[in-house]
C-alpha cells in the first residue's frame, strides 16, 4: 500500500502514514495528542487543523462546521480529512491536549494540572434533516462517553436557546464527570476557582486558573468568628450553648469569603461568575461551622467530628457568591481537632511520602504538628493561642503592611516593616525576633521575667531606657511613640511575654511528646518544615534560641510558608491530588495531647525562654 | 535558717535543681520534715501566689516555680509530715483540661494538704468514692467547658446522698465557673485561680 509524509507544524515533526489515514492518526503516530472529546465522529469540532497539501477534500460534516472562509484557508477537522499525498499540517495550539505544571512554591514540587472542574469549546454540527437529533443528543455526543447526562433542571430548560442563539458554538462545563452547564461562545480559557484557608484567626484566598494551575490574585482576611472568641473551644461553646450558633458563625465566614471573592476576582479581572469551584482547608472546627454543623461531640470527651471525609456542597446552599453552579470541596478532617488544614500540609510538604524522621509545624492558633517517619503520620492540635498569627498580643497584628516582621538589638532596636510605611503593630515573625533578641540582650530573665531597669546596669544605655514602668508592671518600648504609624508606643508587656511562653511551651512539648512516642529525640529529626498563616516567616534562629523549635542544625528547618492554602491549591488543580488528600486523612493517627501522661511536665519545661532541649 | 530561706529562693525562682540540693541539704542537718514543708516549700508557695496576684508571676512562673517545688517533696515522701488537710481533686466527666486542676493541686500540695489527684474526666461516683477512702476534708473540682459544669452539680448531689454533706467541702474553679455559679449548686466555695484556691482552702477548714 502507497504511503505518505506528512510533516507538521510547528515542531517540525514528519512521520509516515498509509495513504488513507486521517490526519488525526497521522498526528497521533507523531506523538502529537489532539483533542477529540468525540472520539473522531466529526461531532465537537476540537481537533482544527489548518492543512497546505496532501489531503482530500472536506467532508459535509466540515462543510456544516466550518465558514467558506475557514475552509479556503485550509482548515480542517483532522479526524475526517485523509491524508492522500506528501502533506502539509498546522496544528493550531488549541487543539493540542497540554499538559500545563505548575511549580509550587515552598515546597518546591512540580505537578500536572489536571482539575475537576473543564471547560470544552464545542463546535456542534448544527441541525439538518441528515442529522436530527435532538439539542441534548447533539452535545452530549461531542462530549463523549465519558461525561454524564446533566440532572439540573436548569440545564435542559437552557439548552434549545442557548445551542441557538450561540449558533451551536458553546462551551461545556464539566465538573468531575458531569456536564454541569454550557455557555454561549468559546469560554474556555475563563475558568477558574478557589483554594481557601480558613485559619481560626487568618482567612487566605487563592483564586486559580484552572486551565494553567496559576495563582491569579491573592487576598487575605481576618476570620470574623473572632468576636465570638479567639480560640476555638470558645466558639464551640458558643455554637452548642445558641440556638442555630454553628449557622450564624457558618454565615459569618460565608460573608468574609464572599469578601476576598470580590477582591481576588478584581485584581485578577475576571467576574466572580467566572469562579466554578472552591476547595476548603480548615481544622475540624472551622469546616463544621463552615458548613453550618453542630460540633457538639467536639465538646467533650472522646472529641469526635460529625464528620471525617471530604463534603461536597454546592457554594449556593452556602451563601457563596460565584458561578451558581459552583461547588465547594471541604477537604477532609483527620480527627479530633486536626483537620482539613494539616491534611493540607501533609499534601503540600509530602511528608506521607517522606524517608527518615520529618516534623511539620503549623505555627498558628492551634499550632498543629505532624510527625512522620517513614510513611508512618501522626498528628497533634496544641491549641498554642493566635500569639504567632498577631493576635493576643497588645501590638499584634496580622502580616500586612505596617507589620513589623524583624526585629534586631545591639545598641538599639532596629526593627523592619511590611509595606515600608511607620510600623503599626508586631507579626508573629516580628514577635520571635523581638522575644529572642531581649533574651540576649538580657532585658528578659529565662523564665520571661522583664527585668526591672536597676537590674540590667550594663545594657546599653538606648535599650535600658525602654525598659518602662507602666500600670501593671514592666513593659519593652519597641518602638518610641514619634516613630510609630498610631501616634503610640509600640510595646512588649509581661502579659504578651508570657503569652509567647504558654503558645511556644505548647508547641515545643507537643512535639517533644509525639516525638517520644516514636521513641525518638528532637535532635534526631532530619527535616522540620515550618508552615504558618499567609506571610509569616519565622526567622529560624530566632525560634531556635526562644525554644520554640528544638536546637537543629538551621539548615535542617525549612520554611514553606502557608502550606495548607497551597494543599488547597493542589487539590484544586489536581484530581489526583485530591484522592491523595482522602487517603492521607484516614492514615493519620491523632494523637489527644491532654490524655498522654507527661505532657504537663514537659509543658512546664518548656516554658524557659531558652534553646531546647536544655541540657541538665 | 539560712538553707531554708535560701530553699524558699531555689524555689521561687524556679530552679529545681537547686531546690533539690538545698532539701537533701536540710534533711541532712537534721531539720524536720514538716518544718521544712512550712517554712521552706509553703512558704515559697505563698510568696509564688503573692506574686501572681500582683501580676509580677504569671502562668509560665507557676509551673517552673511548682516544677522545682515537685522535686523537693520528692526527697520528703519517706518522711512523715502532718498535712493540715486531705484534699481529693479533679477535672469533671467529660473534660480533659488540666493545667489549670494540677496548679492548683501542687499549689495545695506545697500549702501542707494531702492532695489525691483523680486525674481527669472524673465521675460523680469516683469523687464519692474517694473522699470516703480517703477521708477527705475537701473536694476540689475543675471544668474548663461550659457543657460540662453540669457535673459539678451532680457531684455535691451525689456527696450529700452519700451522706458526707456536712463533713466534706467542695470547692470549685474553671474559666467559666462563678461565684454565683457555686452558690448556685451549693458549693462551699470558688476560687478564680490557684494562689486564691489555697486561701480558700484553708479557709474551708476551718470554717
Amino acid at each position: 500500500m502507497a504511503a505518505h509524509t506528512v510533516l507538521f507544524h510547528p515542531g517540525e515533526k514528519a512521520i509516515s502514514v498509509p495513504t488513507g489515514s486521517s490526519v488525526l492518526q497521522a498526528a497521533a503516530r507523531a506523538g502529537l495528542s489532539l483533542h477529540s472529546p468525540c472520539g473522531g465522529q466529526g461531532r465537537c469540532g476540537k481537533c482544527l487543523v489548518q492543512v497546505k497539501s496532501g489531503c482530500d477534500e472536506a467532508k459535509p460534516v466540515e462543510r456544516q462546521l466550518l465558514t467558506e472562509e475557514e475552509l479556503a484557508q485550509g482548515w480542517r477537522l483532522a479526524c475526517q480529512t485523509r491524508v492522500v499525498g506528501t502533506a502539509e499540517v498546522t496544528v493550531p495550539a488549541s487543539s493540542l491536549v497540554a499538559e500545563h505544571h505548575i511549580m509550587v512554591e515552598g515546597v518546591g514540587r512540580e505537578i500536572l494540572v489536571q482539575p475537576n472542574v473543564r471547560k470544552v469549546a464545542l463546535r456542534l454540527p448544527p441541525p439538518s434533516r441528515d442529522d436530527p437529533r435532538a439539542d441534548l443528543s447533539r452535545v452530549m455526543d461531542a462530549l463523549g462517553p465519558g461525561v454524564q447526562t446533566p440532572t439540573s433542571l436548569d440545564v435542559l430548560q437552557r439548552i434549545p436557546g442557548l445551542l441557538r442563539g450561540a449558533d451551536y458554538r458553546v462551551t461545556a462545563l464539566i465538573v468531575g464527570d458531569a456536564l454541569v452547564a454550557l455557555e454561549p461562545g468559546d469560554t474556555a480559557e475563563h475558568a477558574y476557582g478557589l483554594a481557601v484557608d480558613i485559619g481560626t484567626t487568618t482567612l487566605v484566598a487563592y483564586l486559580c486558573h484552572l486551565p494553567t494551575g496559576r495563582v491569579a490574585a491573592v487576598a487575605s482576611e481576618l476570620n470574623p468568628q473572632v468576636q465570638y472568641g479567639e480560640d476555638v473551644i470558645s466558639r464551640l461553646q458558643m455554637a452548642v450553648s445558641q440556638r442555630e450558633g454553628a449557622s450564624h458563625l457558618g454565615r459569618l465566614v460565608a460573608g468574609a469569603v464572599n469578601e476576598l471573592i470580590g477582591r481576588a476576582a478584581a485584581q485578577a479581572g475576571v467576574s466572580r461568575e467566572a469562579i466554578y469551584e472552591l476547595v476548603i482547608v480548615g481544622n475540624t472546627c472551622m469546616s463544621h461551622f463552615f458548613l453550618g454543623v453542630s460540633p457538639t461531640g467536639l465538646a467533650g470527651v472522646p472529641f469526635l467530628p460529625a464528620f471525617r471525609s471530604p463534603q461536597t456542597v454546592r457554594a449556593a446552599d452556602l451563601g457563596i457568591e460565584a458561578h451558581r453552579e459552583a461547588r465547594v470541596l471541604m477537604m477532609p478532617n483527620i480527627g479530633g481537632f486536626v483537620g482539613a488544614d494539616t491534611v493540607g500540609v501533609i499534601l503540600a510538604s509530602e511528608l506521607d511520602r517522606a524517608k527518615g524522621l520529618q516534623v511539620a509545624v503549623d505555627i498558628g492558633t492551634n499550632g498543629e504538628i505532624v510527625v512522620a517517619r517513614d510513611g508512618e503520620l501522626y498528628a497533634c492540635s496544641t491549641a498554642a493561642g493566635p500569639a504567632f498569627e498577631g493576635a493576643g498580643i497588645s501590638c499584634g497584628m496580622r502580616a500586612a503592611a505596617g507589620a513589623i516582621d524583624r526585629v534586631a538589638i545591639d545598641d538599639d532596636v532596629s526593627y523592619h516593616v511590611l509595606g515600608d510605611v511607620p510600623p503599626r503593630g508586631l507579626c508573629g515573625s516580628g514577635l520571635v525576633d523581638a522575644v529572642a533578641e531581649m533574651v540576649k540582650v538580657g532585658a528578659i530573665a529565662e523564665s520571661g521575667r522583664l527585668l526591672k531597669p536597676e537590674e540590667v546596669e550594663s545594657l546599653p544605655e538606648k535599650v535600658r531606657r525602654r525598659l518602662a514602668w507602666n500600670r501593671d508592671g514592666i513593659e519593652f518600648i519597641l518602638v518610641w511613640p514619634n516613630q510609630s504609624g498610631t501616634g503610640r508606643a509600640l510595646s512588649l508587656t509581661a502579659r504578651d511575654i508570657r503569652e509567647t511562653q504558654l503558645a511556644k511551651g505548647a508547641i515545643y512539648a507537643g512535639m517533644a511528646l509525639m516525638l517520644g512516642e516514636l521513641g525518638a529525640r528532637p535532635g534526631e529529626i532530619e527535616r522540620l518544615l515550618l508552615a504558618g498563616a499567609f506571610g509569616n516567616y519565622i526567622r529560624r534562629e530566632s525560634a531556635m534560641a526562644i525554644g520554640l523549635l528544638p536546637a537543629l542544625d538551621v539548615e535542617r528547618i525549612e520554611c514553606i510558608g502557608n502550606a495548607a492554602g497551597v494543599g488547597a491549591r493542589l487539590a484544586l488543580c489536581s484530581v489526583s491530588e485530591r484522592r491523595r488528600a482522602a487517603e492521607i486523612a484516614r492514615r493519620v493517627s491523632r494523637v489527644q495531647l491532654s490524655e498522654r501522661e507527661g505532657f504537663y511536665d514537659r509543658f512546664a519545661n518548656a516554658m524557659m525562654l531558652r534553646p531546647l532541649p536544655a541540657e541538665e | 535558717m539560712a538553707v531554708l530561706e535560701e530553699l524558699q529562693q531555689a524555689i521561687i525562682s524556679g530552679n529545681r535543681n537547686r531546690a533539690k540540693e538545698l532539701t537533701q541539704q536540710a534533711l541532712e542537718e537534721g531539720l524536720e520534715a514538716r518544718k521544712i514543708v512550712v517554712e521552706g516549700i509553703a512558704a515559697a508557695m505563698e510568696v509564688v501566689g503573692e506574686k501572681f496576684r500582683a501580676n509580677e508571676f504569671y502562668v509560665p512562673e507557676l509551673l517552673i516555680a511548682q516544677r522545682a517545688m515537685k522535686e523537693s517533696l520528692q526527697l520528703m515522701s519517706g518522711a512523715s509530715i502532718d498535712h493540715i488537710g486531705t484534699v481529693v481533686i479533679g477535672t469533671v466527666k467529660g473534660d480533659l483540661h488540666d493545667i489549670g486542676k494540677n496548679l492548683v493541686a501542687a499549689m495545695l500540695e506545697g500549702a501542707g494538704f494531702k492532695v489525691v489527684d483523680l486525674q481527669v474526666d472524673v465521675a460523680p461516683e469516683k469523687f464519692v468514692k474517694a473522699a470516703q477512702e480517703h477521708s477527705a476534708d475537701l473536694v476540689a473540682m475543675s471544668a474548663l467547658l461550659t457543657t460540662t459544669m453540669g457535673s459539678m452539680r451532680d457531684t455535691v448531689r451525689a456527696l450529700q446522698e452519700a451522706g458526707l454533706g456536712g463533713k466534706v467541702r467542695v470547692l470549685i474553679g474553671g474559666a467559666p465557673i462563678t461565684q454565683s455559679y457555686a452558690d448556685e449548686i451549693k458549693a462551699d466555695g470558688y476560687a478564680p485561680d490557684a494562689a486564691a484556691a489555697v486561701e480558700r482552702a484553708k479557709a474551708l477548714l476551718t470554717a
